[in-house]
């Protein structure tokens, strides 16, 4: 039985060793290097130069604004997922909560570059908004609603909003109603059942929702690219133009790329370690 | 259990079991590599370029094909700088055997070994080229001519003809506040044309003994574009991206190649290009031969067809919007098409080609500036 075990755990851990670690380990060597791709004729040299580039204010300016917009977009995915996902899990009939789930979910059989594309659509100044706002005789000039931070935060949001809203509904979901119906019984108004009850008691799907999403907004590079503009460059942009350099610079952009990963990392364990240390023990 | 018994999944008496398709399909997911990266290697008839959009006319492909039976496969570039990576990433195994590379880039690209040295004894039609670009020495490496120059490419001012008035005529238009937020530049390209705004050299060449000196140029030009950040909309880096930018009126005043523009001009879009008085960089695109091409004779025969017909160059000019370097290409071409297309005798004169010989020390500067532009 124990072989038997063996065996199926070892195509599961070739496939993460393989798909995931190896090429994290050959990033990681890469990030060592002074030049890459290199001439065939050059003698690498390994050293930690790359990493403490990272120190230099015009990368660590792109870095701590990339943190800083990955947890604004997680505030704003949580505050817009959570009353959805309540609506769904409360305020529908049984039978209909999955239909209604999948309606939700369907704009995201799409793939992510239709996605943002559509949004541009929506934003651009001959698009759907500034059409019916100038239609409506709201305003003469279109808004400039694209290339700035709004586009960027609103494309963000509507690209990870699902990673958020799933975990924050099996939360809900699997709540026992006779608990907020006793709190009801003891005088609990809806404002303190919120606080008291339903958010304590959901608080490993939204500690889950947000370290997802904050990690997917941390490394996205098609959001920023397309719907960004001059003053919203991310971090994980900057990396995309130091591997795309001819220069060889790949190493400086695998430092960079692993650092962004240990970061977001970091931060996602520390939420999960918060969700831990406050977890209502069951027995 | 079912596994283990090996049940058919396609009907029943199938010699066709799960077990036999799983196996099929680990065998072919192991050996899809060793086949994706072989086949074009070892293929007969085929030939693998990797180009620029629109540097292959459709009509010219599909007449070619037809004519010889070789089949022609294309893949996209969209820039040097990550076409370079890929073919020295493929250099062990090459899956192309003629690329595409601007004058400036081609000791780069001969430096990386990914590219050989012409045979000119192959190419019958090598004449056809104009001596102005065929004998130039940017295209000669040690002695040895390294690719066929195809297209001039220039850097220009795009303007909508109903938004900006009067007409500019020079890059510090870019600048000008009635114009903020209704810009659009690729920071690399954009900082050498701030470079001649500020009287600088955007090639280099001057400064190859005077380091300091040139990374004082680029430090003035990246400080400039850092101080009027708010004047742009949005650092751009594909064609089709500007294009959508201008034909929406979210930008009215760019700096942009001419060729991604030529188009929306021949449609019938307001739109303008000019090449400022301080003038503009310039570069040669051509197609060079790959080193170790596994189909070396094909590429013979197309870059010996492709220079055959001057009508050719002209097919070539309208598919990717820049000038011809085939004598006589602009006779094919219609009046709006050589206005459009064709750069006068005067804006060559403001042109500066860019060169090999800056291309090692601008590289460097550079790429440093833009990455201070884009996070500053």
């Amino acid at each position: 039985m124990r072989i038997g075990h063996a065996l199926l755990l070892l195509g599961p851990v070739l496939w993460v060793a393989g798909a995931n670690l190896a090429p994290l380990v050959e990033m990681a060597r890469i990030s060592l290097l002074d030049v890459y791709p290199a001439a065939p004729d050059h003698v690498p040299r390994y050293g930690l130069a790359n990493y403490a580039l990272l120190a230099s204010p015009i990368y660590r300016g792109a870095f701590l604004r990339s943190l800083g917009f990955a947890a604004l977009t997680t505030l704003l995915t949580l505050l817009l997922a959570y009353p959805l996902a309540y609506a769904i899990a409360f305020a529908t009939p049984a039978r209909q909560r999955l239909r209604r789930l999948l309606l939700l979910i369907a704009p995201f059989w799409t793939g992510e570059i239709v996605r943002i594309f559509a949004i541009m659509l929506l934003l651009a100044n001959r698009g759907a908004v500034n059409g019916v706002l100038r239609w409506a005789g709201i305003i003469e000039d279109p808004l400039p609603l694209l290339y700035n931070p709004f586009s960027l935060a609103a494309g963000m949001v509507y690209v990870v909003l699902l990673a958020m809203l799933l975990p924050l509904y099996a939360a809900l979901e699997k709540l026992p109603r006779d608990l907020l119906e006793a709190a009801a019984g003891l005088g609990a108004g809806p404002w303190t059942r919120l606080r008291r009850v339903t958010l304590p008691l959901t608080r490993e799907g939204i500690a889950a929702g947000s370290a997802l999403v904050f990690l997917i907004s941390l490394g996205t590079f098609a959001v920023p690219s397309i719907l960004g503009g001059a003053d919203t460059t991310l971090f994980s942009m900057t990396i995309g133009g130091l591997f795309a350099s001819s220069a060889g610079r790949w190493p400086l952009g695998a430092a960079f790329g692993l650092t962004l990963l240990a970061a977001g990392l970091a931060i996602a364990a520390c939420i999960m370690g918060w969700v831990d240390r406050r977890r209502i023990p069951t027995t | 259990m079912r596994e283990k018994t090996g049940q058919a999944i396609v009907s029943r008496g199938s010699p066709v079991t799960r077990r036999a398709v799983l196996g099929a399909t680990g065998v072919a997911a192991v050996a899809a590599p060793w086949v994706l990266r072989t086949r074009p290697a070892a293929a007969a008839g085929t030939l693998n370029i990797t180009a620029y959009d629109g540097f292959i006319p459709p009509a010219f492909k599909q007449q070619f094909e037809k004519d010889t039976g070789i089949e022609v496969r294309v893949r996209l570039a969209s820039s040097q700088a990550p076409e370079l990576n890929l073919l020295v990433a493929e250099r062990e195994h090459p899956l192309s055997d003629l690329c595409t590379v601007t004058g400036n880039r081609i000791h780069q690209f001969v430096e990386a070994q990914v590219i050989e040295p012409l045979d000119i004894g192959r190419l019958r039609n090598w004449k056809a080229i104009n001596p102005l670009y065929s004998e130039s020495d940017w295209i000669a490496v040690e002695g040895a001519t390294m690719a066929v120059p195809l297209l001039v490419g220039a850097e220009v001012l795009v303007y909508n003809t109903e938004k900006v008035k009067p007409a500019p005529d020079s890059w510090g238009a870019m600048f000008d506040p009635r114009y903020r937020g209704k810009t659009a530049y690729v920071i690399e390209d954009f900082l050498q044309c701030t470079m001649l705004l500020q009287g600088a050299d955007p090639t280099f060449v001057t400064y190859v003994d005077k380091p300091a000196e040139a990374a004082r140029a680029v430090n003035a030009a990246r400080d400039l574009l850092i101080e009027n950040k708010s004047q742009v909309l949005k650092f751009y880096e594909d064609g089709a991206v500007l294009q959508q930018l201008l034909v929406g009126g979210d930008v009215v005043l760019a700096q942009a190649y001419a060729g991604a523009l030529a188009k929306l001009i021949l449609a019938g879009q307001p739109l303008r290009l000019v090449i400022p008085r301080e003038g503009a960089t310039a570069f040669v695109y051509n197609f060079a031969v790959v080193k170790g091409a596994a189909n070396r004779d094909n590429a013979y025969r197309f870059l010996d067809a492709l220079l055959a017909y001057p009508d050719i160059g002209a097919a070539l000019t309208r598919s990717a919007g820049y000038t011809s370097t085939f004598l006589g290409a602009e006779a094919s071409l219609n009046e709006l098409e050589r206005a459009t297309f064709l750069l006068t005798p005067d804006q060559l004169k403001r042109l500066r080609f860019l060169s090999y010989k800056g291309q090692k020390l601008s590289s460097d500067l550079i790429d440093r500036a833009v990455a201070e532009v884009e996070a500053g």
